[in-house]
């Protein structure tokens, strides 16, 4: 999977490339929509994670000029504008899904691999990791083969961690996936661990192994015992 | 002209008009040979006395009407709406008062100027923390991806990660409260609170849940209001979020809307600080990690903008908060 990551900021960007190069996936960096025109000129990218504020210019300008060129590729804005109208100019220009700062890298990789299976052409609506399977259009998950009955928490978790597996996810991330920006910090994590421990329960009910970690109560892990 | 001189000539007019008249009556009287000394005299009295009278009152009309763009000037100053607003001026020939309307002017375009830039700094300085805290953020999550940490590392990182959260939402609620400062929150359409509140409460079921809390809801049949949809759901939001979280293990909460006003009672800790200060300043009650002073800023600022009354008050360890929406 090839990735475009458009942000000025060095740090950030450093981040950025870091954590999705382990993720195996391969990533490329502009810094400008400049320098962006040129790297979507040469390849193409399954999905290109755009901030608006450039050095040179707004990145809805280069979305513009993506739409012009008829180049189709999975778009997520990152913003440091909450705004509602932004927003929406964002998704009329042909944008995915829009991010603001800060964000939680679990969440934005959650993001980006909703999009790349949602553009996959005749894409398949199954996930599976080992015993387990979820099929996305459905929105039903086996374990062994046996439906298992999960809430729409529950179900939006297990794929959280499961997009995310091998990474440590932060209870904060998870909260704010599963709730967004009602919860507050403190008063969510009693829930998160909550619905952690139902999920468990549910998957180890139906014969599935347990691959959901808790890490000294800062987060969790979904990966092979 | 200058004021005074206007003044003395309008003044000069009258005296002048005052003598015409008396010595008019003087000279019907003495045109008349068979009237008394004395009797003239009192009637010659009269006149002037009425003379007077007509010349005071006939002055003050003047003078009120001569200081009528002052009064005009003085009512702008004293509307408490001023706020960035051009003083309406009547035209006028008198200097000063010309001089006073044109200082005055400069004065509020200068003010205005200042305010605007101030409002637009505090919203860029909330901006521009956002990109470093992208980046404190994310470099904490990347630590936390290395093998081998000690339960010690985790349990720092999950401290500067939580706190990260924190620094999030007072930033959020910085840039809110800025925005409305703004006036982006222009758009108006038929809210229906009821649909608000349901809504709100949907989302807190969970927390709801958790904490057994029993919620009794009296809501009237579809109360409508034209106002912001998304301020207005910002703030019924908050107010349901604080009943919920600030509320104990098995409490209860009370929704009742009537008449355009919305209670909200709930259960929770007993409050050490005096109602007033509670609710006024931006100190939460316990350490800052429950964000009630952010949630009751934002609360009040929206009700402030939209003229609705709110009142908020502490009993028994009761909390009642009661807004009206005035059509």
């Amino acid at each position: 999977m090839k990735l475009l990551f458009v942000e000025d900021d060095r740090d950030l960007l450093k981040s950025l490339l870091l954590y999705f190069n382990e993720f195996g996936y391969n990533c490329e960096k502009a810094r400008t929509v400049a320098e962006a025109i040129d790297k979507i000129s040469l390849y193409t990218y399954d999905c290109i994670v755009l901030d608006l504020t450039l050095p040179d210019g707004n990145g809805l300008d280069f979305l513009k000029i993506l739409q012009s060129r008829k180049i189709d590729v999975g778009v997520i804005i990152l913003s440091a504008n909450s705004n509602l109208d932004d927003k929406l100019k964002g998704l009329d220009l042909g944008a995915d899904d829009y991010l603001v700062k800060p964000f939680h890298l679990s969440e934005l990789n959650s993001r980006i691999k909703s999009i790349i299976r949602r553009k996959k052409q005749g894409g398949t609506s199954l996930i599976e990791f080992n015993e387990i399977q979820i099929n996305t259009d459905a929105l039903e998950v086996r374990v062994n083969n046996t439906l298992i009955r999960l809430t729409k928490k529950e179900y939006d978790l297990l794929l959280y961690l499961i997009f995310n597996r091998n990474k440590v996810v932060t209870k904060s991330s998870i909260s704010e996936h599963l709730w967004g920006d009602f919860m507050d910090q403190s008063d969510s994590f009693d829930s998160v661990y909550s619905h952690v421990k139902n999920l468990k329960r549910k998957l180890k009910e139906s014969g599935g192994k347990d691959y959901i970690k808790s890490l000294y109560g800062v987060g969790y892990i979904f990966k092979e015992e | 002209m200058k004021l005074f001189t206007k003044t003395a000539l309008i003044y000069g007019i009258m005296l002048l008009l005052t003598i015409g008249i008396v010595v008019t009556i003087y000279l019907i009287l003495s045109a008349d040979k068979e009237s008394t000394n004395e009797r003239s005299l009192f009637i010659f009295l009269i006149a002037s006395l009425i003379g007077l009278v007509l010349l005071s009152l006939t002055q003050l009309i003047i003078i009120r009407k001569l200081w009528s763009p002052f009064y005009t000037t003085l009512n702008q100053l004293q509307n408490p709406n001023l706020e960035g607003k051009k003083i309406a001026v009547e035209n006028t020939t008198i200097k000063e008062f010309k001089a006073l309307n044109e200082a005055l002017n400069e004065f509020s375009t200068r003010t205005h100027e200042d305010y605007l830039s101030q409002k637009q700094y505090a919203e860029n300085l909330s901006h521009e923390l956002l990109t470093p805290l992208a980046i404190i953020r994310t470099k904490s999550e990347l630590l936390l991806q290395m093998p081998n940490l000690t339960e010690e590392a985790m349990l720092n990182l999950d401290s500067i990660i939580k706190t990260v959260g924190r620094l999030t939402k007072v930033n959020q609620a910085l840039i809110l409260l800025s925005k409305i400062n703004n006036n982006i929150f222009v758009d108006k359409e038929d809210i229906d609170l009821k649909e608000l509140i349901n809504e709100s409460l949907e989302n807190f079921e969970d927390q709801i849940r958790k904490k057994k809390l029993t919620v009794r809801v009296e809501l009237e049949q579809s109360v409508i209001i034209n106002s912001n949809m998304n301020l207005l759901r910002i703030l019924i939001s908050n107010l349901i979020k604080n009943a919920v979280f600030h509320n104990i293990q098995e409490g209860f909460i009370m929704i009742s809307l009537k008449d355009h006003e919305m209670i909200i009672t709930n259960s929770g800790a007993p409050s050490t600080k005096s109602t007033d200060e509670f609710f006024q300043r931006f100190v939460s009650e316990q350490a800052s990690e429950n964000s009630i002073g952010l949630g009751l800023s934002i609360i009040k600022r929206i009700c402030l903008l939209f003229d609705f009354p709110i009142h908020y008050s502490i009993e028994n360890k009761e909390h009642k908060i009661s807004i009206r929406f005035k059509h």
